[in-house]
């Protein structure tokens, strides 16, 4: 036979094997491989170890004897959901987000930059101008409404 | 807020952005003809003194002597008392005398005066020579000038009182 994990064949044999899932003639087969094969009898104490470990985990009745939270897979659920919402947002929001930025990279042109404010002196109405206003008009107005 | 809505604020923020007229119209004004017709409006000093608040009016008036505050409110509102016509006309050769350069302006004002020492029958006449060539597109004007009939009509220092009033006359 040859090797389930060098020859890349299946890591279901190992698997299988230490699950003891495996009908008894390939299981027979497996360990006659075993005999001279250093990495899959690796592969199965691995097995094994981790096996014996998940059934200390569980009771008797196959619940678990770790202390979890009782809404543990509400929670779970909860969070997964979450997490996709939030992405959702992500891909949904970027449509319109890149049109903004579209329509303000289209305005660049025409939004150029104002001059800097010049300190506009506003001069108040001198009432010097006023009177030579009133000159000129007396001066204009002799030309009648002609014009 | 739903996703719809979120759609349609942004877009409508992009397509107010993009059409906004502040955007689009930002170019600089039109330039106001330096010889603009009559229906330019006019704003003078005296407009804008008119504009001012009756708190702002007396402190301008204030600066001024009381004998020459009283002649300035008087002249003032000699000038109200006008026809709306003529403030109007006088405001548009106001604007348009002073739209001249300086040495214009100045010759103007002399034309005036020159135009004030003349004899009543010849101001009017003259009076209604300007009114004639007021309605005349400019190069019609210089044509009127050189024509016998003017020449006869006026005399040299007529004709130059007339030559020097023409830049305040209206465009056609």
């Amino acid at each position: 036979m040859k090797c389930a994990l060098e020859c890349d064949v299946s890591a279901e044999l190992v698997i299988g094997y230490g699950a003891g899932t495996l009908d008894p003639d390939r299981a027979t087969a497996f360990e006659r491989h075993m005999e001279y094969c250093v990495a899959c009898c690796d592969a199965v104490a691995a097995q094994k170890t981790l096996w014996a470990a998940l059934d200390a985990a569980l009771d008797d009745a196959g619940q678990s004897a770790l202390p979890v939270w009782a809404d543990f897979d509400r929670r779970l659920f909860q969070r997964i959901q979450r997490d996709e919402n939030r992405n959702w947002w992500k891909w949904h929001a970027l449509v319109p987000a890149t049109a903004v930025c579209a329509a303000l990279a289209a305005m660049l042109p025409l939004r150029t930059p104002d001059p800097a404010p010049l300190p506009q002196v506003q001069p108040a109405l001198q009432i010097e101008q006023v009177e030579h206003a009133l000159d000129d008009m007396d001066m204009l107005n002799q030309l009648g409404t002609a014009i | 807020m739903c996703v719809g809505k979120l759609h349609v604020t942004l877009f409508v923020v992009a397509a107010t952005l993009v059409y906004s007229p502040a955007a689009l119209a930002r170019r600089p004004p039109a330039p106001q003809s330096a010889r603009s017709g009559a229906t330019t409006p006019a704003v003078t000093p005296i407009d804008e003194f008119e504009r001012m608040s009756p708190d702002q009016q007396q402190r301008a008036l204030a600066r001024l002597p009381p004998g020459e505050r009283q002649k300035l409110q008087q002249r003032l509102d000699r000038f109200r008392q006008l026809p709306e016509a003529q403030q109007r006309t006088l405001r548009n050769l106001y604007n348009r005398l002073h739209q001249l350069p300086g040495s214009r302006q100045e010759s103007v004002r002399k034309a005036i005066n020159r135009f004030s020492e003349q004899a009543p029958g010849r101001q009017q006449a003259m009076r209604d020579e300007l009114r004639s060539m007021a309605a005349l597109p400019e190069r019609d004007r210089e044509a009127r000038m050189a024509s016998p009939e003017f020449r006869g009509t006026f005399s040299r220092r007529e004709q130059g009182i007339l030559r020097d009033m023409l830049p305040v006359l209206p465009d056609r």
